[in-house]
């Protein structure tokens, strides 16, 4: 067991003792198999003693009901999480009316530092994170409205450095604690800040930088790009955070321009932009599924699939929707669905071969 | 403890304030330019209610004067020296387009309190539109600080 390092490594493990525990029990039954007295408990006992440490070093789900009430635990603090954050904004606009500016300043300050001191005992308390996930993500919202309010405070002009700072700050937290969803704001919010520096740089105001969709295109393409540079061996888990952030921060930009070319840095006829990007997005879906599939990321494959079809429905309806008759515009989408699954069950039989 | 953790995120924190409150010393030093006491026609308070008991308070000027429409403080020119593409002409099939692909611009804007542009302005309005408009107006805009103080008369600061 000592070359499993991560929680989802173990996971893993329990998982396929748990299929081999059903398995030994279904081929006893059917006589293929039979197994000693002596034999069936020494194999029982070896597999009780790594269920037994895999849940001692990492608290894995040994069984079904474990694992839906873990589910139930992530969903509970993701929103609870959301719920503080929303209770902490609140809470300081409802009494700060009645502070002084030094002490609206100290309560600003002081409130992401002793959330960050909660996270980190939280941490060390319990190894699932639930609630350190949560602490962390109050800590992120005590700092976001920590520069906001001292903006409004100081009546400061806006800038594209809080994204900056709050990027740092939740990367430093989630790479510390290993926090999937700290990891997404971190990316996000540097992202930000990199896509608006681009568009400074282009001439354009920071704060606008969604308007030309490249600027965020490029953002994507460097956070997609990052975990083939750095594989993240020690923390496995993350290397899906930067796919699916950058991923959906490509497709996000291609579909802006698909849908208005005037969002483009491209000096063309805007309606000349939306049907190249049409066809790029569709182009880069497809791509993106073939990765998946050879690379066996379902997240991924998943994810390109849906946006094929995004992209393949605004396509058929800027081209067609005005020439057929709608009828025959939904029953050409079917057809093409069906030609789709006969597709992927193509593909998955020759990987199965 | 993780102690890099907890170091480098109170690190950010603690260096991001700093930076905003150095900005704000700097930005008060130096002593008052000019006072100007303005009502709340200029001042209105925005966006209080029961969950927040902050008072803010928005700027409100106003871009009209008598001859807006036979001088406007931003005509197509002045926009074009302020480095907007104001080619092509309004009525033009492709304008929609081009003026949606616009984006904004960093600028500076002088605006003139109770002076001879909001007196014109005064003069066709209501007496009760009059109580409630701002009486500060637009009258000239500018690329640089330095170009738009050299324009006005009064001293320009941030």
């Amino acid at each position: 067991m000592d070359e499993i390092l991560t929680k989802r490594q173990a996971q893993e493990r329990a998982n396929r003792i748990s299929a081999f525990r059903e398995e030994l029990a279904q081929l006893e039954r059917e006589g293929a198999l039979a197994l000693s007295e002596e034999q069936r408990q020494g194999v029982e006992r070896r597999l009780a003693e790594t269920l037994a440490a895999l849940a001692e070093r990492f608290d894995v789900d040994t069984s079904e009901s474990q694992k839906q009430i873990s589910w139930g635990m992530r969903i509970a603090s993701t929103l609870g999480g959301l719920a503080l954050c929303a209770a902490v904004f609140l809470f300081f606009y409802r009494f700060w009316g009645a502070l002084g500016t030094a002490t609206q300043v100290g309560i600003l300050v002081a409130a992401p530092l002793g959330a960050v001191l909660l996270t980190d005992f939280a941490a060390r308390r319990e190894r699932t994170l639930y609630f350190a996930s949560l602490a962390a993500m109050v800590a992120f919202a005590c700092f976001v409205l920590d520069l906001n309010v001292m903006g409004s405070i100081f009546n400061l002009t806006p800038s594209p450095h809080a994204f900056l700072a709050w990027g740092a700050f939740a990367l430093i937290l989630a790479y510390a604690y290993r926090l999937r969803l700290l990891l997404a704001a971190g990316l996000v919010c540097a992202g930000a800040w990199a896509a608006a520096n681009f568009a400074t740089l282009c001439g354009i105001y920071w704060a606008q930088f969604p308007a030309r969709a490249e600027n965020v295109m490029a953002v994507g393409l460097i956070v997609l790009g990052v975990p083939a540079l750095r594989p993240h061996r020690r923390i496995p888990e993350f290397p899906w955070v930067y796919r699916l952030v950058g991923l959906l921060a490509v497709f996000l930009a291609i579909l802006l321009v698909a849908l208005s070319g005037e969002s483009s840095y491209l000096p063309f006829e805007p309606k000349n932009v939306e049907r190249c990007y049409q066809l790029v997005g569709l182009a880069a879906s497809a791509g993106v599924i073939w990765a998946g599939v050879r690379r066996r990321m379902p997240g991924i494959v998943n994810l390109g699939s849906a946006s094929f079809v995004v992209f393949l429905y605004i396509r058929l309806h800027r081209a067609l929707w005005d020439v057929l008759p709608k009828y025959l515009f939904f029953l050409l989408i079917g057809l093409i669905a069906l030609g789709l699954l006969a597709a992927f069950q193509r593909i998955r039989r020759r990987r199965e071969a | 403890m993780n102690r890099w953790g907890v170091v480098g995120t109170m690190a950010v924190v603690v260096a991001a304030n700093v930076y905003v409150l150095i900005g704000v010393a700097i930005d008060r030093a130096g002593g008052v330019v000019q006072k100007i006491e303005l009502t709340e026609q200029e001042l209105p308070i925005w966006g209080t209610s029961e969950d927040n008991t902050g008072v803010a308070v928005r700027l409100s000027w106003s871009p009209y004067r008598t001859s807006f429409l036979e001088r406007p403080a931003l005509d197509q020119a002045k926009l074009a020296e302020l480095g907007f593409d104001c080619s092509v002409p309004a009525e033009d099939r492709e304008a929609e387009s081009h003026y949606r692909r616009l984006t904004l611009r960093r600028l500076w804007m002088v605006l003139e309190y109770d002076g001879p542009a909001w007196r014109e302005w005064a003069g066709i309005l209501t007496t009760h539109d009059e109580k409630r408009s701002s009486r500060l107006i637009l009258v000239e805009g500018s690329r640089t600080l330095r170009c738009c103080a050299r324009s006005t008369p009064i001293r320009a600061t941030t």
